[in-house]
């Protein structure tokens, strides 16, 4: 073998193996391996006495390898396993993986190639909630993007208690060490959380008091937690009080859909629905949205964009400088649920038409990604990254760079099978749609809606 | 000097001092991993392997001789870790199930890839090892040695016979490359 065969054979084997970094975890998890008592023993011990230690130091590996089974469900990236490719549309000129939820499969798209590696594939069980999954660090965390800290160590999560005749609700917020499979409870009180985010300080929630009432969004705060002092601030709330009771919320709700980008906190101001309200179901009006930045320094509120009347208005995502991006859906009513059997809602919003997709970047200044002219593009998960904003949409991938938005491929159905519900599992939704439910119109999309899992690395 | 600190280094982790016993194993572990998964080709099985290897090191410190080099005698006992690994019945059949079917031809770089990791997972285990540590972890012959217990001329003629071996996947890739 001449030096330029072992060159190029010690190339292949490079990339074929590829470059792998072990989790940031991985040391303190192998130095923590030995029992803290020490080895003591040694050679002068007594054979049985030295047997018995390695017995018992076995046994507490082995319990300490189930113990960390247990406590940390991440799941670490493998090679994967290849399924198939994409459709690719565009030919990008950068390499990288892109992590993706397709139903239960967690996967990685290698581009620009296309091909698609699923890493896991959750089981089906029952009562065990799924809220999303997070690839980071060479590892599948099942928690959305938010839970997770900035290094990746860590996710955040909630408990809540209710239902215990008697007894105030309670929640407590926890942290759990990926790597060490442990959890500290950083605060606990009589009330509802709801987790937000890591930001500034640690970890913000929003919390309503006990007896406030669940949902109403008529008091609610946010708070922050700091991992240090295992202590809980108030930081702002409760939320601008009520002239007169609303039907609806038309304050800020800082939980589920809030995005924190950097120092600020984004949440949306749903428009109140305005009366009347049909008896039988039909359209709604409703006051317009707004989109609302906290500044989590402070618990400053400030108003970035009010959207048109008749419109409807959600924060898909941020990009990778911490801009928001909006989905505007030209719906004009809003709908209350039909409340008479066979009765469906009307076609246009079962079907709706695209929205247009905004970038805030100031005080109502936008700058649009998309006109909503194309049906083929209904986004609802976003992530900036160093190659641009990664859009999903049913049946295809997108990307906005450069000031264009382009669609990156077409996912064939076959890689990303639905479930079947598990033996037994009666379908909540088997029903056959009443006869008069609208068919699609030309052109709606159909196909796998990706959930995007983190940059594209 | 040097051999005496490292000698208290060793007597400290003996004690269950856990930062002693970092200071020895701790700069090891990136290596010792990327040992471990140019062998099995599984992150997971890689960290458990390395873990189980820290153990195991651990447990070995009273055979240690001073001035021994910490790098070759960890990685000599992941590399044992890994065979017993391989060895195993769970990982057998769990690497059977993911071993794909990438056809001939394909110039899926992925695809590719997969073929030659397959053929990787075929070789001997020495020719595995002495072709993961000279040409994965860029060690010298000499040190492969001394990790492998073997002199360096039998060290070339592993690494040798596990190219040929695998040419046909390494030509394939020179092609569609």
């Amino acid at each position: 073998m001449n030096s330029e065969e072992e060159r190029a054979a010690r190339a292949r084997v490079r990339e074929a193996l590829g470059v792998v970094e072990p989790h940031p975890g991985l040391r303190s998890r192998v130095i923590a391996s030995p029992p803290a008592e020490g080895r003591g023993g040694g050679a002068s011990r007594r054979p049985w006495v030295a047997g018995g230690i390695a017995v018992l130091l076995a046994l507490t590996v082995v319990a300490g390898l189930m113990l960390f089974r247990r406590g940390s469900p991440a799941h670490s990236a493998t090679s994967g396993q290849l399924v198939g490719s994409l459709n690719m549309t565009t030919q990008l000129e950068f390499r990288c993986m892109l992590p993706v939820q397709g139903y239960l499969a967690e996967a990685r798209i290698s581009l620009p190639d296309g091909a698609v590696l699923v890493d896991h594939v959750q089981q089906q069980a029952r009562g065990t909630p799924q809220y999303g999954s997070v690839y980071a660090g060479g590892k599948w965390v099942p928690v959305p993007r938010a839970w997770l800290s900035a290094d990746s160590k860590s996710y955040a999560y909630i408990t809540n208690t209710t239902g215990v005749p008697g007894q105030l609700q309670t929640a407590a917020l926890y942290v759990h060490d990926i790597a060490l499979g442990t959890d500290r409870k950083l605060w606990s009180g009589a009330g509802f959380t709801q987790l937000i985010g890591w930001g500034p300080g640690g970890v913000y929630f929003m919390f309503q008091p006990a007896g406030e009432g669940k949902g109403a969004g008529d008091r609610t705060e946010v708070w922050v937690a700091d991992l240090a002092t295992r202590s809980a601030a108030h930081r702002v709330g409760p939320n601008p009080p009520q002239p007169a009771p609303a039907s609806e919320a038309d304050s800020p709700i800082f939980q589920f859909g809030t995005r924190i980008a950097g120092s600020y906190a984004w949440s949306l101001k749903i428009g109140s629905a305005r009366p009347p309200i049909p008896a039988g179901g039909g359209n709604v009006a409703r006051n317009p949205s707004q989109v609302i930045r906290m500044d989590l320094n402070d618990g400053s509120l400030s108003t970035w964009f009010t959207a048109a009347e008749g419109t409807s208005l959600s924060i898909a995502g941020t990009d990778s400088q911490g801009h928001p991006i909006l989905t505007v859906m030209p719906t004009k009513r809003l709908v209350a649920p039909p409340n008479s059997p066979g009765q469906v809602p009307p076609a246009d919003v079962i079907y709706p038409p695209s929205p247009r997709v905004l970038m805030l970047t100031g005080p109502n200044q936008t700058v649009e990604i998309a006109d909503g002219s194309n049906s083929e593009f209904r986004p609802s998960s976003v992530i900036g990254d160093r190659h641009g904003i990664w859009f999903n949409s049913p049946g295809s991938l997108w990307l906005y760079r450069q000031g264009g938005l382009t669609k990156v491929a077409d996912i064939p159905a076959s890689l990303f099978r639905q479930p079947t519900p598990p033996p037994g599992a009666t379908s909540r939704n088997a029903a056959t749609p009443p006869p008069n439910f609208p068919p699609s119109p030309p052109g709606f999309p159909t196909g796998v809606l990706l959930a995007l899992a983190g940059p594209c690395t | 000097m040097a051999d005496v600190a490292a000698a208290e280094l060793v007597d400290q982790a003996k004690a269950g001092d856990r930062g002693a016993f970092d200071a020895l194993v701790g700069p090891v572990i990136d290596p010792a991993f990327r040992l471990a998964f140019g062998m099995l080709h599984d992150r997971e099985a890689a960290e458990d392997a390395v873990q189980e290897a820290a153990f195991r090191a651990w447990r070995s410190l009273g055979n240690l001789r001073p001035g021994t080099d910490m790098r070759p005698w960890f990685l000599a006992i992941v590399a044992n870790q890994c065979r017993s690994t391989l060895r195993g019945r769970w990982h057998k059949v769990l690497k059977l199930s993911g071993l794909g079917t990438p056809s001939q031809g394909v110039e899926d770089p992925v695809v590719r890839g997969a073929d030659l990791r397959r053929a990787i997972r075929q070789l001997k285990h020495d020719q595995r090892l002495a072709l993961v540590l000279h040409f994965y972890l860029d060690l010298s012959l000499e040190e492969v040695a001394a990790i492998t217990r073997a002199p360096v001329g039998t060290v070339k003629s592993r690494i040798h016979r596990a190219v040929v071996r695998l040419r046909p996947q390494l030509e394939a890739e020179e092609v569609f490359g």
